[in-house]
């Protein structure tokens, strides 16, 4: 899959940007605060419905515009289509998505219309940051490939809103433990039906990716080091404990052992909200005992784990975005990943502060652009 | 900040337009001069239209839907089915399952859904006088509950809520299907309906 065009109309820094892409690899070069990043971000924006900057839509307006739009081109094996995202202040409906031409109800059925994976100094947060980064990796690489994961998540967001306004409403009230309980029994019975669904396909999308991680981590380290991915229950400390155990009986029992705490707090302490993942070396958390050169490959298999997990998926490589990590990578790793992405054929753009020389075993077709105060032009 | 202020009875009017629903600080700028464009006795009519509405329109004692007589004109109306009841949260659901023609039964409006977040708890909505209506002789014909609230997270849970409520009173609770509009075309149909369309398929005999 293939990013051919894109149109962006006053989205953060840009005006009106016209731009057409080529198959292979795109240098967008620019000096700081030009739009590089704007620019990926709005790409990305077609893969997950938002930003990823945790931006809210309206942040994302050009100064002084009351709207903006996203339209883009992709090409896959079928054929191409075209994606638009608008947004509008004083609207309502304020976004509207279409894919070829057919308008969505759902922000969530964008799902697959242009996956890609992205890489930026932010990816880094995967390993370093908090769990909540490493459930925003998983969540977003899944609803790419799943419609009903998007579905799931946004049902069970407005549950446990639900869930959590009433637990702070009934913590102080004089009431038996027991009749409290028994309100909350229907919001808990739909929360962990939904938090199961989405645990069962976090794990599901893990144990897919583990073996992809680790394959890259190997080549990419001679064979040395050994990446493990595995998912932790906020509940239990190993999912091996219950890993016979259906997913929904073992939420029960986690609602059941914190339903004190639940009402003291006024927030729920369990489910796929809490979750984690970690990532280990030969057994060792990343997180905690890596060295910074270890923990950049490790977000590095990560990335190359994603751009084959995605291929398993659909059958087509997506397309790849570098935000300003080259620099971050040692020769050796820039290498490595530049001769993957030649070796797949995998659509990529890369944005750097200069242009750089791509030390480039095979020929591919380069495409090269200068971004400077909002505008983008081709030069060769 | 300098600039040009409304008349305050210009504003009074604009804040009045304001709070009603969908209506934005514009579009009530924009009703209000519309109202000072029309005649005196339009004005008048449009007012007391309103008065009058709030003044005559009250709850049906029986199943709480607004009305101008009580009880309303389906719950006296003799040749409707007494035999089931159709739960469904606002007056306007009553009106837009009677455009159908085709139910035939009683209505009870719960006005609204269960939500903590917007302060609604099961005993602020009318479910306690859903109970009351099962007892006496008249009650006793009810045997079934079409639960049609609506399909958002508050919905299915004031659906579920009440189902359980009504499972050990024996009688039997229904809930809507949803699924692809009628005469609509699948390629037109979103994700989420069309999943849920083949969740709730049926055999054809």
């Amino acid at each position: 899959m293939y990013l051919s065009t894109l149109n962006l109309k006053d989205y953060r820094n840009y005006r009106q940007l016209e731009c057409e892409f080529c198959p292979g690899i795109n240098m967008i070069t620019g000096a700081n605060a030009q739009g590089k990043t704007n620019l990926i971000e709005g790409i990305y924006y077609l893969s997950i419905g938002k930003a990823y900057r945790l931006a809210k839509d309206e942040q994302l307006i050009l100064w002084g515009a009351k709207s903006f739009q996203i339209k883009a081109s992709a090409e896959n094996r079928r054929g191409r289509t075209n994606i638009e995202i608008r947004y509008h202040q004083e609207e309502k409906p304020a976004k509207m998505a279409s894919v070829g031409g057919l308008r969505l109800t759902k922000m969530e059925e964008l799902s697959g219309a242009l996956t890609s994976v992205l890489f930026s100094p932010d990816s880094m947060a995967i390993i370093k940051g908090s769990p909540q980064e490493r459930r925003n990796f998983l969540d977003y690489d899944i609803s790419q490939i799943s419609f009903n994961y998007g579905r799931n998540i946004y049902k069970y967001k407005r549950l446990l809103a639900q869930r959590n306004a009433l637990l702070k409403k009934l913590g102080p009230l004089p009431l038996r433990l027991e009749d409290k309980k028994e309100k909350l029994l229907i919001w808990d019975q739909q929360l962990v039906e939904c938090g199961s669904h989405i645990i069962e396909k976090r794990l599901a999308v893990i144990e897919k990716l583990a073996p992809l991680a680790r394959l890259a981590q190997r080549k990419l380290t001679a064979g040395k080091e050994n990446i493990e991915l595995n998912y932790v229950l906020c509940h239990k400390n190993n999912i091996d404990e219950g890993k016979d155990k259906d997913i929904a009986a073992f939420l029960m029992e986690a609602r059941e052992d914190s339903i004190k705490e639940d009402l003291r707090c006024g927030s729920t302490q369990w489910g796929p909200h809490r979750d984690d993942l970690t990532v280990a070396l030969d057994g060792v958390n990343l997180k905690q005992y890596g060295s910074q050169g270890q923990q950049r490959t490790g977000v590095l298999a990560l990335k190359l784990a994603e751009l084959e997990f995605f291929r398993g998926e659909s059958g087509e490589y997506p397309l790849l975005l570098l935000d300003d990590v080259m620099s971050e990578l040692d020769e050796n790793r820039q290498l490595q990943l530049l001769n993957f992405i030649n070796e797949k054929s995998i659509q990529c753009l890369i944005t750097a502060t200069e242009a750089r020389n791509l030390n480039l075993r095979e020929k591919r077709q380069i495409k090269r652009f200068l971004v400077d105060k909002g505008k983008i032009e081709e030069f060769r | 900040m300098t600039g040009l202020f409304h008349a305050l009875v210009m504003q009074e009017l604009m804040e009045q337009f304001g709070k009603l629903p969908g209506i934005g600080p514009k579009t009530a700028q924009r009703l209000a001069f519309f109202v000072l464009s029309l005649s005196k006795e339009e004005v008048k009519a449009f007012s007391q239209a309103l008065v009058n509405a709030k003044e005559t329109m009250t709850l049906c004692p029986v199943c709480f839907s607004l009305t101008d007589v009580t009880p309303c004109q389906v719950c006296r109306d003799e040749t409707r089915d007494r035999q089931v009841i159709c739960v469904v949260e606002e007056t306007t659901d009553v009106f837009s399952i009677e455009r159908a023609r085709d139910y035939r039964g009683l209505y009870h409006v719960l006005h609204g859904s269960i939500s903590p977040m917007e302060g609604r708890q099961p005993e602020d909505l009318k479910i306690k006088e859903l109970l009351a209506r099962f007892a006496g002789e008249e009650g006793s014909r009810i045997n079934e509950v079409i639960l049609a609230t609506n399909p958002d997270v508050e919905g299915e849970t004031t659906a579920l809520y009440l189902a359980r409520l009504l499972k050990p009173l024996g009688i039997k609770a229904t809930r809507i299907a949803h699924g692809i509009p009628v005469g609509g075309n699948l390629e037109h149909a979103d994700a989420a309906t069309l999943a849920q369309a083949l969740e709730g398929r049926r055999i054809i005999d």
